[in-house]
Protein backbone atom coordinates (compact mmCIF):
# COMPACT_ATOMS: atom_id res chain seq x y z
CA UNK A 1 0.00 0.00 0.00
CA UNK A 2 3.13 2.69 0.39
CA UNK A 3 4.62 1.57 -2.82
CA UNK A 4 0.93 2.59 -4.19
CA UNK A 5 0.45 5.91 -2.43
CA UNK A 6 4.10 7.07 -2.71
CA UNK A 7 3.13 6.34 -6.54
CA UNK A 8 0.61 8.32 -6.22
CA UNK A 9 2.02 11.39 -4.91
CA UNK A 10 4.73 11.12 -7.72
CA UNK A 11 2.42 10.94 -10.52
CA UNK A 12 0.86 13.95 -8.62
CA UNK A 13 4.50 15.51 -8.78
CA UNK A 14 4.33 14.83 -12.77
CA UNK A 15 1.51 16.30 -13.25
CA UNK A 16 1.89 19.28 -11.71
CA UNK A 17 5.63 19.32 -14.13
CA UNK A 18 3.13 19.07 -16.76
CA UNK A 19 1.15 22.26 -15.82
CA UNK A 20 5.00 24.12 -16.06
CA UNK A 21 5.16 23.97 -12.33
CA UNK A 22 8.02 22.89 -10.01
CA UNK A 23 7.20 20.73 -7.36
CA UNK A 24 8.72 22.56 -4.72
CA UNK A 25 6.82 25.87 -5.53
CA UNK A 26 3.37 23.69 -6.40
CA UNK A 27 3.24 22.46 -3.13
CA UNK A 28 3.63 25.63 -1.28
CA UNK A 29 1.36 27.37 -3.53
CA UNK A 30 -1.04 24.81 -3.01
CA UNK A 31 -1.46 25.05 0.68
CA UNK A 32 -1.13 28.78 0.70
CA UNK A 33 -4.25 28.75 -1.44
CA UNK A 34 -6.15 26.37 0.69
CA UNK A 35 -5.80 28.40 3.45
CA UNK A 36 -6.68 31.67 1.72
CA UNK A 37 -9.47 30.19 0.66
CA UNK A 38 -10.09 28.39 4.11
CA UNK A 39 -9.95 32.37 6.12
CA UNK A 40 -12.28 33.29 3.08
CA UNK A 41 -14.91 30.86 3.92
CA UNK A 42 -14.76 31.45 7.55
CA UNK A 43 -14.92 35.49 7.02
CA UNK A 44 -17.67 35.05 4.33
CA UNK A 45 -20.05 31.87 6.01
CA UNK A 46 -19.11 32.56 9.60
CA UNK A 47 -21.14 30.01 11.79
CA UNK A 48 -21.88 27.69 8.47
CA UNK A 49 -18.16 27.49 7.24
CA UNK A 50 -17.59 23.98 9.04
CA UNK A 51 -20.38 22.68 7.46
CA UNK A 52 -18.84 23.70 4.07
CA UNK A 53 -15.25 22.71 5.04
CA UNK A 54 -17.13 19.29 5.40
CA UNK A 55 -19.13 19.24 2.41
CA UNK A 56 -15.74 20.50 0.01
CA UNK A 57 -13.60 17.88 1.76
CA UNK A 58 -16.47 14.84 0.60
CA UNK A 59 -16.73 16.53 -2.78
CA UNK A 60 -13.29 16.06 -2.91
CA UNK A 61 -13.44 12.31 -1.83
CA UNK A 62 -16.23 11.53 -3.90
CA UNK A 63 -13.91 12.23 -7.03
CA UNK A 64 -11.65 8.90 -6.03
CA UNK A 65 -14.89 6.72 -5.91
CA UNK A 66 -15.73 5.89 -9.33
CA UNK A 67 -16.44 2.31 -10.63
CA UNK A 68 -13.37 1.85 -12.47
CA UNK A 69 -10.68 2.94 -10.08
CA UNK A 70 -12.85 0.67 -7.39
CA UNK A 71 -12.41 -2.31 -9.89
CA UNK A 72 -8.20 -1.70 -10.39
CA UNK A 73 -7.64 -1.46 -6.66
CA UNK A 74 -9.68 -4.52 -6.08
CA UNK A 75 -7.82 -6.46 -8.45
CA UNK A 76 -4.49 -5.61 -7.20
CA UNK A 77 -5.11 -5.15 -3.13
CA UNK A 78 -8.16 -7.60 -2.73
CA UNK A 79 -11.19 -6.84 -0.83
CA UNK A 80 -9.41 -5.64 2.32
CA UNK A 81 -6.34 -4.18 0.86
CA UNK A 82 -8.89 -1.60 -0.86
CA UNK A 83 -11.01 -0.74 1.49
CA UNK A 84 -7.38 0.05 3.38
CA UNK A 85 -6.44 2.16 0.51
CA UNK A 86 -8.85 3.69 0.19
CA UNK A 87 -9.41 4.55 4.11
CA UNK A 88 -5.45 5.34 3.96
CA UNK A 89 -6.72 7.73 0.42
CA UNK A 90 -9.83 9.27 2.38
CA UNK A 91 -8.09 10.41 5.41
CA UNK A 92 -4.97 11.87 3.60
CA UNK A 93 -7.45 14.07 1.43
CA UNK A 94 -8.85 14.32 4.74
CA UNK A 95 -5.93 16.01 6.46
CA UNK A 96 -6.03 19.72 5.68
CA UNK A 97 -9.93 19.99 6.60
CA UNK A 98 -9.48 18.09 9.52
CA UNK A 99 -6.34 20.72 10.74
CA UNK A 100 -8.60 23.81 9.57
CA UNK A 101 -11.26 22.22 11.45
CA UNK A 102 -9.13 21.78 14.62
CA UNK A 103 -7.06 24.86 14.78
CA UNK A 104 -10.42 26.69 14.06
CA UNK A 105 -11.94 24.66 17.36
CA UNK A 106 -14.95 22.99 15.71
CA UNK A 107 -13.95 19.44 16.83
CA UNK A 108 -17.72 18.01 16.47
CA UNK A 109 -16.92 18.52 13.13
CA UNK A 110 -13.27 17.12 12.86
CA UNK A 111 -15.20 13.87 14.77
CA UNK A 112 -18.30 13.78 11.85
CA UNK A 113 -14.93 14.55 8.86
CA UNK A 114 -12.74 11.83 10.22
CA UNK A 115 -15.82 9.43 10.54
CA UNK A 116 -17.23 10.35 6.91
CA UNK A 117 -13.69 10.05 5.41
CA UNK A 118 -13.80 6.38 6.44
CA UNK A 119 -17.77 5.57 5.82
CA UNK A 120 -17.10 6.96 2.37
CA UNK A 121 -14.57 4.35 1.73
CA UNK A 122 -16.64 1.63 2.81
CA UNK A 123 -19.94 2.10 1.40
CA UNK A 124 -19.31 4.54 -1.42
CA UNK A 125 -17.22 2.09 -4.08
CA UNK A 126 -19.32 2.38 -7.45
CA UNK A 127 -21.43 5.07 -8.89
CA UNK A 128 -24.59 4.19 -10.60
CA UNK A 129 -24.27 3.69 -13.88
CA UNK A 130 -27.54 1.49 -14.87
CA UNK A 131 -30.09 4.56 -13.93
CA UNK A 132 -30.26 7.16 -16.21
CA UNK A 133 -30.95 10.29 -14.50
CA UNK A 134 -33.58 12.97 -16.30
CA UNK A 135 -31.77 15.80 -17.36
CA UNK A 136 -33.51 18.85 -18.84
CA UNK A 137 -30.43 19.47 -21.04
CA UNK A 138 -30.75 16.33 -22.81
CA UNK A 139 -31.96 18.66 -26.74
CA UNK A 140 -28.39 20.27 -26.73
CA UNK A 141 -26.00 17.86 -25.40
CA UNK A 142 -22.98 17.38 -24.16
CA UNK A 143 -21.66 19.46 -21.58
CA UNK A 144 -24.69 20.34 -19.38
CA UNK A 145 -25.94 17.09 -19.57
CA UNK A 146 -23.20 14.55 -18.80
CA UNK A 147 -22.47 17.30 -16.39
CA UNK A 148 -25.67 17.46 -14.53
CA UNK A 149 -25.94 14.01 -14.30
CA UNK A 150 -22.34 13.77 -13.07
CA UNK A 151 -22.77 16.03 -9.91
CA UNK A 152 -26.57 15.62 -9.57
CA UNK A 153 -26.25 15.13 -5.78
CA UNK A 154 -23.75 18.01 -5.55
CA UNK A 155 -26.65 20.33 -7.25
CA UNK A 156 -28.95 18.97 -4.58
CA UNK A 157 -26.65 19.62 -1.44
CA UNK A 158 -26.33 23.12 -3.18
CA UNK A 159 -30.24 23.66 -3.38
CA UNK A 160 -30.14 22.47 0.16
CA UNK A 161 -28.10 25.07 1.25
CA UNK A 162 -30.03 27.58 -0.28
CA UNK A 163 -33.52 26.21 1.29
CA UNK A 164 -31.41 26.56 5.12
CA UNK A 165 -30.42 29.33 4.34
CA UNK A 166 -33.69 31.28 3.19
CA UNK A 167 -34.98 29.35 6.52
CA UNK A 168 -32.96 30.25 9.27
CA UNK A 169 -32.45 34.35 7.42
CA UNK A 170 -29.08 33.64 6.05
CA UNK A 171 -28.67 35.88 3.39
CA UNK A 172 -25.05 35.40 2.58
CA UNK A 173 -24.93 31.66 3.01
CA UNK A 174 -27.84 31.81 0.20
CA UNK A 175 -25.50 33.55 -1.66
CA UNK A 176 -22.94 31.23 -1.14
CA UNK A 177 -24.88 28.52 -2.50
CA UNK A 178 -25.27 30.28 -5.88
CA UNK A 179 -21.69 31.02 -6.10
CA UNK A 180 -21.53 26.89 -5.56
CA UNK A 181 -23.57 26.08 -8.63
CA UNK A 182 -21.88 28.28 -10.29
CA UNK A 183 -18.70 26.40 -9.46
CA UNK A 184 -20.36 23.45 -10.50
CA UNK A 185 -21.51 24.31 -13.49
CA UNK A 186 -17.69 25.54 -14.29
CA UNK A 187 -16.33 21.93 -13.58
CA UNK A 188 -18.13 20.53 -16.87
CA UNK A 189 -15.70 22.58 -18.91
CA UNK A 190 -12.48 21.22 -16.87
CA UNK A 191 -11.17 18.44 -19.23
CA UNK A 192 -11.12 18.83 -22.94
CA UNK A 193 -12.99 16.84 -24.87
CA UNK A 194 -11.24 14.71 -27.52
CA UNK A 195 -10.65 16.38 -30.95
CA UNK A 196 -13.54 14.38 -32.73
CA UNK A 197 -16.02 16.49 -30.95
CA UNK A 198 -14.97 19.71 -32.01
CA UNK A 199 -14.34 18.21 -35.28
CA UNK A 200 -17.57 17.45 -36.00
CA UNK A 201 -19.00 21.36 -36.34
CA UNK A 202 -19.81 22.28 -39.41
CA UNK A 203 -19.39 26.32 -38.05
CA UNK A 204 -16.63 29.02 -37.73
CA UNK A 205 -14.67 29.09 -34.27
CA UNK A 206 -16.14 32.07 -32.94
CA UNK A 207 -19.29 30.83 -34.35
CA UNK A 208 -18.43 27.41 -32.35
CA UNK A 209 -17.44 29.47 -29.23
CA UNK A 210 -20.35 31.76 -29.07
CA UNK A 211 -22.71 28.45 -29.33
CA UNK A 212 -20.86 27.01 -26.58
CA UNK A 213 -20.78 30.58 -24.55
CA UNK A 214 -24.10 31.11 -24.60
CA UNK A 215 -25.07 27.57 -23.68
CA UNK A 216 -23.04 27.73 -20.56
CA UNK A 217 -24.61 31.38 -19.78
CA UNK A 218 -27.71 30.10 -19.95
CA UNK A 219 -27.82 26.84 -18.77
CA UNK A 220 -25.70 27.75 -16.13
CA UNK A 221 -28.07 30.68 -15.48
CA UNK A 222 -30.99 28.32 -15.38
CA UNK A 223 -28.88 25.84 -13.01
CA UNK A 224 -28.89 28.81 -10.25
CA UNK A 225 -32.46 30.13 -10.80
CA UNK A 226 -34.33 27.61 -8.39
CA UNK A 227 -32.14 29.14 -5.76
CA UNK A 228 -32.05 32.61 -7.26
CA UNK A 229 -36.11 32.30 -7.18
CA UNK A 230 -36.48 31.06 -3.32
CA UNK A 231 -33.55 34.00 -2.16
CA UNK A 232 -36.02 36.69 -4.08
CA UNK A 233 -38.97 35.25 -2.13
CA UNK A 234 -36.94 35.31 0.96
CA UNK A 235 -35.18 38.06 1.09
CA UNK A 236 -37.30 40.40 -1.62
CA UNK A 237 -36.24 43.58 -0.35
CA UNK A 238 -32.69 43.08 -0.97
CA UNK A 239 -33.36 41.74 -4.84
CA UNK A 240 -30.47 43.49 -6.26
CA UNK A 241 -27.80 41.65 -4.25
CA UNK A 242 -29.16 38.35 -5.58
CA UNK A 243 -29.35 39.42 -9.05
CA UNK A 244 -25.80 40.69 -9.08
CA UNK A 245 -24.47 37.14 -7.83
CA UNK A 246 -26.92 35.97 -10.02
CA UNK A 247 -25.38 37.39 -13.19
CA UNK A 248 -21.26 37.13 -11.57
CA UNK A 249 -21.87 33.17 -11.15
CA UNK A 250 -22.10 32.98 -15.12
CA UNK A 251 -18.87 34.34 -15.67
CA UNK A 252 -16.40 31.84 -14.06
CA UNK A 253 -18.13 29.08 -16.12
CA UNK A 254 -17.78 31.68 -19.46
CA UNK A 255 -14.31 31.83 -18.66
CA UNK A 256 -14.11 28.16 -18.26
CA UNK A 257 -15.22 27.56 -22.13
CA UNK A 258 -12.91 30.06 -23.51
CA UNK A 259 -9.81 29.10 -21.25
CA UNK A 260 -10.41 25.24 -22.37
CA UNK A 261 -10.58 25.89 -25.64
CA UNK A 262 -7.36 28.34 -26.26
CA UNK A 263 -5.10 25.53 -25.02
CA UNK A 264 -7.12 23.02 -26.60
CA UNK A 265 -6.44 19.55 -27.15
CA UNK A 266 -4.39 19.83 -24.33
CA UNK A 267 -5.56 20.46 -20.35
CA UNK A 268 -5.41 24.23 -19.04
CA UNK A 269 -1.76 25.12 -17.40
CA UNK A 270 -0.89 26.72 -13.70
CA UNK A 271 -1.68 30.37 -15.27
CA UNK A 272 -4.62 29.44 -16.63
CA UNK A 273 -5.62 27.75 -13.42
CA UNK A 274 -4.99 30.84 -11.31
CA UNK A 275 -7.02 33.15 -13.86
CA UNK A 276 -9.69 30.57 -13.59
CA UNK A 277 -9.46 31.23 -9.42
CA UNK A 278 -8.92 34.95 -9.65
CA UNK A 279 -12.22 35.45 -11.63
CA UNK A 280 -14.13 33.02 -9.26
CA UNK A 281 -12.40 35.42 -6.11
CA UNK A 282 -13.06 38.42 -8.32
CA UNK A 283 -15.47 38.02 -11.35
CA UNK A 284 -15.26 41.08 -12.66
CA UNK A 285 -11.36 39.70 -14.09
CA UNK A 286 -14.00 38.01 -16.14
CA UNK A 287 -14.06 40.55 -18.43
CA UNK A 288 -10.70 40.67 -19.17
CA UNK A 289 -10.28 37.02 -19.24
CA UNK A 290 -12.73 36.04 -21.64
CA UNK A 291 -12.06 38.60 -25.07
CA UNK A 292 -8.15 37.96 -24.05
CA UNK A 293 -8.77 33.72 -24.41
CA UNK A 294 -11.09 34.27 -26.90
CA UNK A 295 -9.29 35.72 -29.46
CA UNK A 296 -6.96 33.04 -28.46
CA UNK A 297 -9.37 30.02 -28.57
CA UNK A 298 -10.58 31.38 -32.35
CA UNK A 299 -7.01 31.06 -33.13
CA UNK A 300 -6.58 27.35 -31.76
CA UNK A 301 -9.65 26.02 -33.49
CA UNK A 302 -8.82 27.15 -36.52
CA UNK A 303 -6.71 23.98 -36.65
CA UNK A 304 -10.56 22.09 -36.12
CA UNK A 305 -12.68 24.76 -37.52
CA UNK A 306 -12.94 25.90 -40.91
CA UNK A 307 -13.05 29.60 -40.65
CA UNK B 1 -15.44 13.43 -55.37
CA UNK B 2 -12.20 13.20 -53.52
CA UNK B 3 -8.77 13.90 -54.64
CA UNK B 4 -5.80 13.43 -52.82
CA UNK B 5 -2.63 14.42 -54.71
CA UNK B 6 1.07 13.94 -53.46
CA UNK B 7 0.00 13.58 -50.07
CA UNK B 8 3.09 13.13 -47.48
CA UNK B 9 2.90 12.60 -43.82
CA UNK B 10 5.49 12.30 -41.31
CA UNK B 11 5.28 11.84 -37.45
CA UNK B 12 9.15 13.43 -36.66
CA UNK B 13 11.53 10.96 -38.44
CA UNK B 14 9.04 8.57 -39.51
CA UNK B 15 7.11 9.03 -42.61
CA UNK B 16 3.83 7.11 -42.45
CA UNK B 17 2.20 8.23 -46.21
CA UNK B 18 4.84 9.10 -48.98
CA UNK B 19 3.25 10.33 -52.44
CA UNK B 20 -0.30 9.13 -51.90
CA UNK B 21 -2.75 10.13 -54.91
CA UNK B 22 -6.09 8.71 -55.73
CA UNK B 23 -9.56 10.27 -56.62
CA UNK B 24 -12.63 8.73 -55.03
CA UNK B 25 -16.02 9.48 -57.00
CA UNK B 26 -19.57 9.94 -56.05
CA UNK B 27 -21.90 6.58 -56.01
CA UNK B 28 -19.03 4.09 -55.67
CA UNK B 29 -17.52 2.46 -52.69
CA UNK B 30 -13.63 2.26 -52.11
CA UNK B 31 -11.63 -0.42 -49.92
CA UNK B 32 -8.07 0.94 -48.40
CA UNK B 33 -6.64 -2.35 -47.14
CA UNK B 34 -3.18 -2.96 -45.22
CA UNK B 35 -1.30 -4.49 -42.79
CA UNK B 36 -1.78 -2.89 -38.94
CA UNK B 37 0.40 0.15 -39.11
CA UNK B 38 0.34 0.81 -42.66
CA UNK B 39 -1.19 4.11 -41.97
CA UNK B 40 -4.87 3.54 -42.79
CA UNK B 41 -6.04 5.27 -40.22
CA UNK B 42 -3.59 8.21 -40.48
CA UNK B 43 -5.03 8.68 -44.17
CA UNK B 44 -8.22 8.82 -42.62
CA UNK B 45 -7.11 11.64 -40.41
CA UNK B 46 -5.87 13.26 -42.94
CA UNK B 47 -8.79 13.16 -45.33
CA UNK B 48 -10.50 14.67 -42.33
CA UNK B 49 -7.99 17.66 -41.95
CA UNK B 50 -7.66 16.06 -38.14
CA UNK B 51 -4.17 15.93 -39.14
CA UNK B 52 -1.55 18.42 -40.90
CA UNK B 53 -0.06 17.07 -43.88
CA UNK B 54 1.99 18.11 -47.74
CA UNK B 55 0.17 17.83 -50.49
CA UNK B 56 -3.40 18.44 -51.45
CA UNK B 57 -6.74 17.06 -50.87
CA UNK B 58 -9.81 18.09 -52.38
CA UNK B 59 -13.73 17.49 -52.63
CA UNK B 60 -16.08 19.14 -54.80
CA UNK B 61 -17.95 20.09 -51.68
CA UNK B 62 -16.32 22.38 -49.88
CA UNK B 63 -15.07 22.06 -46.70
CA UNK B 64 -14.55 18.93 -46.85
CA UNK B 65 -14.92 17.47 -43.44
CA UNK B 66 -18.18 19.79 -43.08
CA UNK B 67 -19.69 17.17 -45.67
CA UNK B 68 -18.14 14.06 -44.13
CA UNK B 69 -19.05 11.48 -41.69
CA UNK B 70 -16.23 9.94 -39.68
CA UNK B 71 -16.70 6.59 -38.33
CA UNK B 72 -13.33 6.00 -35.84
CA UNK B 73 -11.81 2.51 -35.18
CA UNK B 74 -12.85 2.92 -31.97
CA UNK B 75 -15.84 5.63 -30.96
CA UNK B 76 -15.32 7.93 -27.75
CA UNK B 77 -18.35 8.71 -25.61
CA UNK B 78 -18.67 10.54 -22.62
CA UNK B 79 -19.92 8.85 -19.39
CA UNK B 80 -23.49 10.00 -18.67
CA UNK B 81 -24.41 10.22 -22.51
CA UNK B 82 -27.12 8.45 -24.11
CA UNK B 83 -27.34 6.78 -27.62
CA UNK B 84 -30.25 9.23 -28.69
CA UNK B 85 -28.21 12.16 -26.96
CA UNK B 86 -25.16 10.98 -29.22
CA UNK B 87 -27.31 11.13 -32.16
CA UNK B 88 -28.49 14.92 -31.16
CA UNK B 89 -24.93 15.94 -30.49
CA UNK B 90 -23.83 14.58 -34.17
CA UNK B 91 -27.09 16.22 -35.86
CA UNK B 92 -26.76 19.55 -34.04
CA UNK B 93 -23.34 20.10 -34.64
CA UNK B 94 -23.48 19.80 -38.34
CA UNK B 95 -26.75 22.14 -37.98
CA UNK B 96 -29.33 19.22 -39.29
CA UNK B 97 -32.67 18.62 -37.94
CA UNK B 98 -32.41 15.20 -36.54
CA UNK B 99 -34.15 12.20 -38.04
CA UNK B 100 -36.86 10.51 -35.86
CA UNK B 101 -34.57 8.50 -34.27
CA UNK B 102 -36.57 6.20 -33.33
CA UNK B 103 -37.98 4.47 -36.64
CA UNK B 104 -34.09 5.03 -37.92
CA UNK B 105 -33.20 2.81 -34.85
CA UNK B 106 -32.26 -0.22 -37.59
CA UNK B 107 -29.96 -1.67 -34.72
CA UNK B 108 -32.75 -1.67 -32.09
CA UNK B 109 -30.01 -0.28 -29.69
CA UNK B 110 -31.39 0.90 -26.14
CA UNK B 111 -31.21 4.46 -27.13
CA UNK B 112 -32.24 6.11 -23.31
CA UNK B 113 -29.27 3.74 -21.78
CA UNK B 114 -26.00 5.63 -21.56
CA UNK B 115 -23.92 4.67 -24.59
CA UNK B 116 -20.51 3.68 -22.12
CA UNK B 117 -22.28 0.66 -21.36
CA UNK B 118 -22.90 -0.46 -24.54
CA UNK B 119 -20.76 -3.25 -26.27
CA UNK B 120 -18.14 -2.66 -28.32
CA UNK B 121 -20.41 -3.80 -31.37
CA UNK B 122 -23.08 -1.82 -30.27
CA UNK B 123 -20.95 1.35 -29.95
CA UNK B 124 -19.58 0.62 -33.50
CA UNK B 125 -23.97 0.26 -34.23
CA UNK B 126 -24.41 3.60 -32.25
CA UNK B 127 -21.45 5.63 -34.45
CA UNK B 128 -22.74 4.64 -37.45
CA UNK B 129 -26.41 5.84 -37.11
CA UNK B 130 -25.08 8.94 -35.77
CA UNK B 131 -23.39 9.82 -39.24
CA UNK B 132 -25.64 8.09 -41.06
CA UNK B 133 -28.16 10.55 -39.30
CA UNK B 134 -26.18 13.53 -40.44
CA UNK B 135 -27.11 12.86 -43.75
CA UNK B 136 -23.47 13.32 -45.01
CA UNK B 137 -22.33 13.13 -48.63
CA UNK B 138 -18.72 11.30 -48.09
CA UNK B 139 -18.15 8.72 -45.66
CA UNK B 140 -15.33 7.26 -43.94
CA UNK B 141 -15.76 4.22 -42.21
CA UNK B 142 -12.64 2.90 -40.14
CA UNK B 143 -13.42 -0.88 -39.31
CA UNK B 144 -17.12 -0.53 -39.67
CA UNK B 145 -17.76 -4.58 -39.12
CA UNK B 146 -15.31 -4.51 -35.94
CA UNK B 147 -17.16 -6.32 -33.51
CA UNK B 148 -20.81 -6.27 -35.13
CA UNK B 149 -22.45 -9.38 -34.97
CA UNK B 150 -23.50 -11.44 -38.05
CA UNK B 151 -26.69 -9.60 -38.57
CA UNK B 152 -25.34 -6.58 -38.00
CA UNK B 153 -22.73 -7.02 -40.64
CA UNK B 154 -25.51 -7.92 -43.10
CA UNK B 155 -27.18 -4.69 -41.96
CA UNK B 156 -24.25 -2.77 -42.46
CA UNK B 157 -23.06 -4.43 -46.46
CA UNK B 158 -26.60 -3.44 -46.89
CA UNK B 159 -26.47 0.06 -45.61
CA UNK B 160 -23.08 0.60 -47.45
CA UNK B 161 -24.51 -0.50 -50.98
CA UNK B 162 -27.13 1.45 -50.02
CA UNK B 163 -25.09 4.85 -49.85
CA UNK B 164 -23.80 3.75 -53.32
CA UNK B 165 -27.16 3.76 -54.41
CA UNK B 166 -27.79 7.18 -52.95
CA UNK B 167 -24.88 8.25 -55.30
CA UNK B 168 -22.65 9.07 -51.41
CA UNK B 169 -18.40 8.89 -51.86
CA UNK B 170 -17.82 5.74 -49.84
CA UNK B 171 -14.18 5.02 -48.13
CA UNK B 172 -14.05 1.98 -45.86
CA UNK B 173 -11.29 -0.07 -44.45
CA UNK B 174 -11.64 -3.26 -42.83
CA UNK B 175 -9.29 -6.97 -42.06
CA UNK B 176 -12.02 -9.27 -42.98
CA UNK B 177 -11.65 -9.35 -47.01
CA UNK B 178 -14.90 -10.69 -47.56
CA UNK B 179 -16.68 -7.22 -46.06
CA UNK B 180 -14.73 -5.68 -48.33
CA UNK B 181 -15.40 -7.51 -51.71
CA UNK B 182 -19.16 -7.55 -50.79
CA UNK B 183 -19.18 -3.77 -50.87
CA UNK B 184 -16.27 -2.07 -52.16
CA UNK B 185 -16.11 -1.18 -56.45
CA UNK B 186 -11.98 -0.97 -55.80
CA UNK B 187 -9.53 -1.47 -53.24
CA UNK B 188 -6.47 -0.04 -52.36
CA UNK B 189 -3.62 -1.51 -51.00
CA UNK B 190 -1.57 0.89 -48.85
CA UNK B 191 1.51 -0.85 -48.59
CA UNK B 192 5.30 1.42 -47.44
CA UNK B 193 3.44 4.17 -47.17
CA UNK B 194 1.77 4.57 -50.59
CA UNK B 195 -1.10 2.95 -52.48
CA UNK B 196 1.20 0.30 -54.06
CA UNK B 197 -1.86 -1.49 -55.94
CA UNK B 198 -5.20 -0.92 -56.83
CA UNK B 199 -7.78 -3.20 -57.84
CA UNK B 200 -11.17 -2.80 -59.69
CA UNK B 201 -13.84 -5.62 -58.47
CA UNK B 202 -13.59 -8.20 -61.13
CA UNK B 203 -9.97 -8.82 -59.97
CA UNK B 204 -10.68 -9.32 -56.18
CA UNK B 205 -10.30 -12.98 -56.31
CA UNK B 206 -7.12 -12.77 -57.95
CA UNK B 207 -5.94 -9.60 -54.90
CA UNK B 208 -7.31 -12.00 -52.54
CA UNK B 209 -5.21 -14.91 -53.41
CA UNK B 210 -2.43 -12.46 -54.34
CA UNK B 211 -2.93 -11.74 -50.10
CA UNK B 212 -2.98 -15.26 -48.75
CA UNK B 213 0.56 -16.31 -51.07
CA UNK B 214 2.54 -13.33 -50.20
CA UNK B 215 1.58 -13.93 -46.20
CA UNK B 216 2.89 -17.43 -47.23
CA UNK B 217 -0.16 -18.61 -45.22
CA UNK B 218 -0.11 -22.65 -46.09
CA UNK B 219 3.66 -22.20 -44.77
CA UNK B 220 2.38 -21.04 -41.68
CA UNK B 221 -0.33 -22.45 -40.82
CA UNK B 222 1.22 -25.95 -41.04
CA UNK B 223 3.94 -25.09 -39.18
CA UNK B 224 2.16 -23.97 -36.60
CA UNK B 225 0.02 -27.05 -36.45
CA UNK B 226 3.50 -28.88 -36.29
CA UNK B 227 4.82 -27.38 -33.50
CA UNK B 228 1.06 -27.20 -31.86
CA UNK B 229 -0.09 -30.98 -31.59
Amino acid sequence: MGDYLKLQFVMLSRRMRHWGLNPFVGYPLAVLLFVGVCKLTFDRAGEYAPYIIVIVCVMFQMMLCDKDRADFLLSIFGDKGKIKVRIAENLIVALPFVITLGITGHFVFLGCTIILSVAMALIVSRQNLSFVIPTPFSKRPFEFSTGFRRTFGYFLLAYALTAIAASVGNQNLGLFSMGVIGLLTLTFYAKPEPEYYVWIYAKTPSAFLWTKLLTAAKNTFLMIAPSAVLLLVAFGSDFRLVLIVWILALLPTMCGVVIKYATFPDEAGVVEAFLLLGSIMFPPLALVIIPYYYMRSVNQLKRYLND
Amino acid sequence: MIRIEGLHKSFGNHEVLRDVNAEFSSGKIYGIIGENGAGKTTLFRCIAGLEKFDGEIVADLSPLKNHLGFLMTDPFFFPYITGREYIRLLCNARGKKCPDIDSANIFNLPLDKYAVNYSTGMKKKLALMAVLAQDNDYYILDEPFNGIDINGSIIVTEIINRLRDLNKTVILSSHIFSTMSDTCDQIFMLRDGHFAESVDKEDFKKLEDNLKQSAELQEKVEALLRHSF
